[in-house]
């Protein structure tokens, strides 16, 4: 799945415009998934109503070495709520659910390979994923731009 | 990104980390007030932190909301001048426990029988939300809970850790203690002997839990457990280092008020001076653990 979403971004014109009108021939579903930020540092990326979530390569570096992950437990979230936490130096951090919905799948290999959220944040290193009960969330959420001035700013 | 130069490129180190900087990127804060608290429950102290860092979250956004509506700009320097006024140094004595972090809660904690044995050595056991793994905290133990926003201090999550541990150092400086950092996060005087511990959680930029420095604590609780997960190491205190019986948390306050200050850049106050009702609500809370008062501010 992360791996579709990655390739969905490098070819959105021709990959995930060919799969959705294979997958969804009747719906007006988006042709490319929407990547956005939070100032908690998180990313998601949105596919069909799902939302890929993790932490930013500027989080990463932010926290340092990660040794642990605690995943999000399987249901349902508001906006704002903790969803687990990431572990480094001693220090653990929050993770917070950027968009209200239903936690579907999380990322297990993360249990045996936390290091993957320093070497990988933005693609293997995913936290978990989130059927969107309310696409109108979405709007609040950063976009690239807004999110590079929001890091440059706060650091 | 990962930039590895070629030559690193097999190694095992996974990437370079940046490194701290020598000073707090924003010094110059409103001065920063702490409270001595002696014979705190662990889990009263715990919830006493939950409700400052919710405190604090709810009048950050209170702020951001305020300059978001555009207000003129004196009112937007004057809510600048209020970032960090909310800050809150809690320097603690707990009652024993024995506490581990949050991976090993639940499931990852230790055997019912494991946490009988530790409660018959006459200390409670708790499972904590911070980092780190087992510890134990009691008597002649230093314990500092920083609640402290660090957006406006603009430092990052590992280097507020490292700015701790330089805190550490510098408290142990005043007593002539040589202390150092090794690969294992903590405050050491070598290889082998810890003297502080830490152990953080951070909540949309609050900090809270700390570091507990030994400054004549009962080490043979140290014994029963391997502190924070490593095997073969040895905790040792102030008063054992220096041979001095009469050393304890309050006479070691003082120093760490002057280390940490130094190290974060902020004068200390004590918060009597600064907010008396705020000082009594939390002294009557720890007392009675009734959070009306405090609610009430």
């Amino acid at each position: 799945m992360s791996l579709s979403a990655l390739s969905a971004r490098l070819f959105p014109t021709i990959r995930s415009q060919a799969v959705a009108r294979m997958a969804a021939p009747a719906s007006f579903a988006r042709f490319y998934a929407t990547k956005k930020y939070t100032a908690e540092h998180e990313w998601i990326l949105i596919d069909n109503g799902v939302g890929t979530i993790g932490i930013t390569d500027h989080a990463q570096s932010a926290l340092g070495e990660i040794v642990f992950a605690e995943l999000a437990e399987l249901k349902d979230v508001e906006k704002g709520d903790t969803i687990g936490s990431v572990e480094s130096v001693k220090a653990a951090s929050d993770i917070y659910a950027p968009i209200s919905g239903k936690v579907i799948e999380v990322n297990e290999k993360l249990n045996d390979e936390p290091a993957l959220l320093n070497d990988a944040p933005e693609t293997d290193g995913w936290l978990c994923k989130i059927e969107l009960s309310s696409e109108d969330e979405i709007k609040d959420l950063l976009d690239e731009e807004a999110y590079k001035q929001f890091c440059e700013e706060a650091h | 990104m990962l930039s590895l130069g070629p030559l690193q490129a097999s190694t095992t180190t996974t990437s370079t980390v940046p490194t701290c900087p020598s000073q707090i990127p924003r010094p110059r804060l409103p001065p920063l007030p702490y409270i001595y608290l002696r014979n705190l429950p662990y889990h009263r102290g715990s919830d006493l932190q939950q409700f400052l860092v919710d405190r604090q979250i709810r009048l950050r956004k209170e702020r951001e909301d305020k300059r978001a509506v555009g207000a003129d700009e004196t009112q937007q320097s004057a809510d600048l001048s209020e970032e960090g006024s909310h800050d809150l140094l809690l320097i603690v004595e707990h009652t024993p426990t024995y506490t581990n972090g949050r991976r090993n809660r639940g499931a990852q904690a230790i055997s019912d029988q494991e946490a009988d044995r530790l409660k018959k050595l006459g200390a409670t056991y708790v499972e904590s939300l911070r980092g780190g793994e087992i510890t134990y905290h009691g008597p002649g133990q230093l314990v500092a809970y920083p609640i402290l926003d660090l957006k406006p201090i603009k430092l990052s999550v590992r280097c507020y850790v490292s700015y701790l541990e330089k805190a550490i150092i510098a408290t142990c400086a005043e007593w002539g203690v040589r202390a150092m950092t090794t690969e294992n996060t903590g405050v050491w005087l070598n290889d082998q002997q810890k003297i502080a511990a830490i152990g953080v959680h951070v909540q949309r930029y609050i900090t809270s839990h700390g570091l507990a420095l030994n400054c004549n604590t009962d080490l043979e609780y140290f014994n029963q457990i391997v502190a924070c997960g490593l095997s073969g190491k040895e905790t040792t205190s102030l008063s054992k280092e220096l041979g001095d019986p009469s050393i304890n948390v309050a006479t070691v306050i003082p120093m760490f008020v002057s280390g940490f200050g130094k190290v974060f850049e902020r004068s200390l106050v004590p918060l009597e001076d600064k907010d008396k009702a705020l000082e009594q609500a939390v002294r009557e809370y720890c007392q009675t653990g009734d959070f009306s008062k405090l609610k009430d501010l």
